[in-house]
């Protein structure tokens, strides 16, 4: 019989043999000596791989890399895009401007980040946010700036849901969703990123315990949690009542606000405690 | 055809066709070990995408560090899974219903296949986490035994004896389903 350690090399280099498309015959037959031992343990793992042997459905594959590949465009053409083009450079400019009014209490500036989608100054408003974004040390910044920006969609959401403006209010959406996503990402990026880091000290696949002792550079987490599940337990409801004085041609994008506003912050919580 | 390290730094910097190329050669395997953690059809396939979007979002990100780009990926699907099934309230189990059996060409085949995923699914119930894993990435994730060490934070030694204890069981549990079967 052999030992415990020289079979489970014998069996791990079998088993790639067999992945290789080498016969099981030919694998027993390097190891004629414990062949009886080895015989049962590597037709187990031959079922065992046949069976996990699925496939995805081949109409959801031609779907998804149809979809992967729109993806890869819209980010290739995102990046080649000089920043924030469809507001044009002006705004950049004057919002790295204001930028600087804005923290020396700028009348101006402070008007722009109070704007809403219908008034003129709202593309500044968008850019500082850009630029502050832009500007931000680290990912847990990031996240937490993202978070204040959901916060104005909603506040800008629900003026918007008074005027009926059903355009304005889907692209205020369509930006609410994609910051908590964007939250999302980080916090995965990040567990990813410390997961790789840590590969070689700690099993990152094994324990809760040892995933959240590596999101410890995970900047700010207290505090953005503090602020998404504050956002988390006041949007849905600010959302909620502006949706029962709506009118009814606005209702339908609420909703999806609504949803949105419900499963993007918890989204966005479970990720950061990880 | 590129190294995956040329790959990976072209789809840095957006390069479709080498993100394209990543995505023809993993997406298999991520919706497999993502299918076997779930067990379910339409979820394993909308976490499979999710876990290439999330990539791609974050592919700037990657940095080699002796770590390969297949270990980034399966953690983010291994991320993806522990959310989803933490959302659900179940714990990491393997049910395969509703998934898709490459190998069964006939019925007489199917229902074969059918004994093995109930002797599979009942028999990985009973494994470790560890071994669970082991046995889910060197399958189902068809890695080699050195990426699932690094995915891990394990030795291969510590992997090797992973696998042969989960295989010893999966036998165990085997030869128990076939005595017991009329």
């Amino acid at each position: 019989m052999a030992g415990h350690k020289e079979l489970a090399d014998i069996l791990n280099e079998c088993l790639d043999r067999l992945a290789g498309g080498e016969s099981l015959r030919g694998c027993l037959a390097s190891y004629p000596k414990i062949a009886e031992e080895l015989r049962p343990l590597l037709e187990t793992a031959i079922a065992a791989r046949k069976t996990i042997d699925i496939e995805p459905d081949p109409q959801f594959k031609a779907r998804a890399r149809y979809e992967i590949g729109a993806a890869v465009r819209e980010a290739a053409a995102q990046k080649r895009r000089p920043f924030f083009s469809w507001q044009g450079r002006w705004a950049v400019a004057v919002a790295s401007l204001l930028l600087v009014l804005l923290m020396t209490g700028g009348g101006v500036a402070v008007a722009a980040s109070k704007s809403m989608p219908d008034s003129g100054l709202y593309p500044v408003k968008l850019a500082i946010e850009q630029v502050l974004l832009r500007l931000s040390p680290s990912a847990g910044t990031q996240a937490e700036l993202l978070a204040r920006m959901a916060d104005s969609r909603v506040t800008e959401i629900v003026y918007l849901a008074q005027s009926g403006n059903t355009a304005q209010i889907e692209t205020a959406v369509l930006r609410l969703d994609s910051y908590l996503t964007r939250i999302v990402s980080l916090a995965a990026a990040q567990t990813a990123d410390n997961g790789a880091l840590s590969a070689t000290d700690q099993p990152p696949l094994e324990a809760d315990a040892s995933r959240k002792d590596s999101l410890s550079v995970w900047p700010l987490d207290g505090e953005l949690a503090q602020l998404l599940e504050y956002y988390a337990a006041n949007h849905p409801e600010a959302i909620r009542r502006a949706l029962e004085t709506a009118p009814a041609d606005v209702k339908q994008v609420l909703l999806r606000a609504l949803a949105i506003s419900v499963t993007g912050y918890q989204d966005a919580l479970d990720a950061i405690e990880r | 055809m590129q190294d995956e390290r040329d790959l990976v730094r072209s789809a840095q910097q957006h390069d479709g066709d080498a993100f394209a190329q990543l995505y023809d050669k993993y997406f298999d395997k991520i919706y497999r070990y993502v299918a076997f953690k779930v067990g379910n059809r339409a979820e394993a396939e909308d976490m499979a995408q999710q876990v290439f979007l999330s990539a791609l979002q974050n592919i700037s990100s990657f940095k080699w560090r002796n770590i390969p780009f297949s270990a980034w990926l399966f953690r983010i699907a291994h991320n993806k899974v522990v959310d989803h099934l933490r959302k659900k309230g179940r714990r990491v189990t393997v049910s395969l219903e509703g998934v898709q059996i490459l190998s069964a060409s006939n019925p007489q085949q199917a229902a074969e296949l059918s004994l093995d995923i109930e002797w599979l699914k009942s028999a990985t119930a009973e494994l470790t986490a560890a071994q669970r894993d082991v046995i889910t990435l060197r399958f189902a994730g068809d890695l080699p035994i050195a990426q699932v060490a690094q995915i891990m934070g394990k030795s291969q030694g510590a992997v090797k004896a992973l696998q042969h204890s989960a295989i010893v069981a999966l036998r165990k549990a085997r030869l128990g389903g076939e005595n017991g079967r009329p």
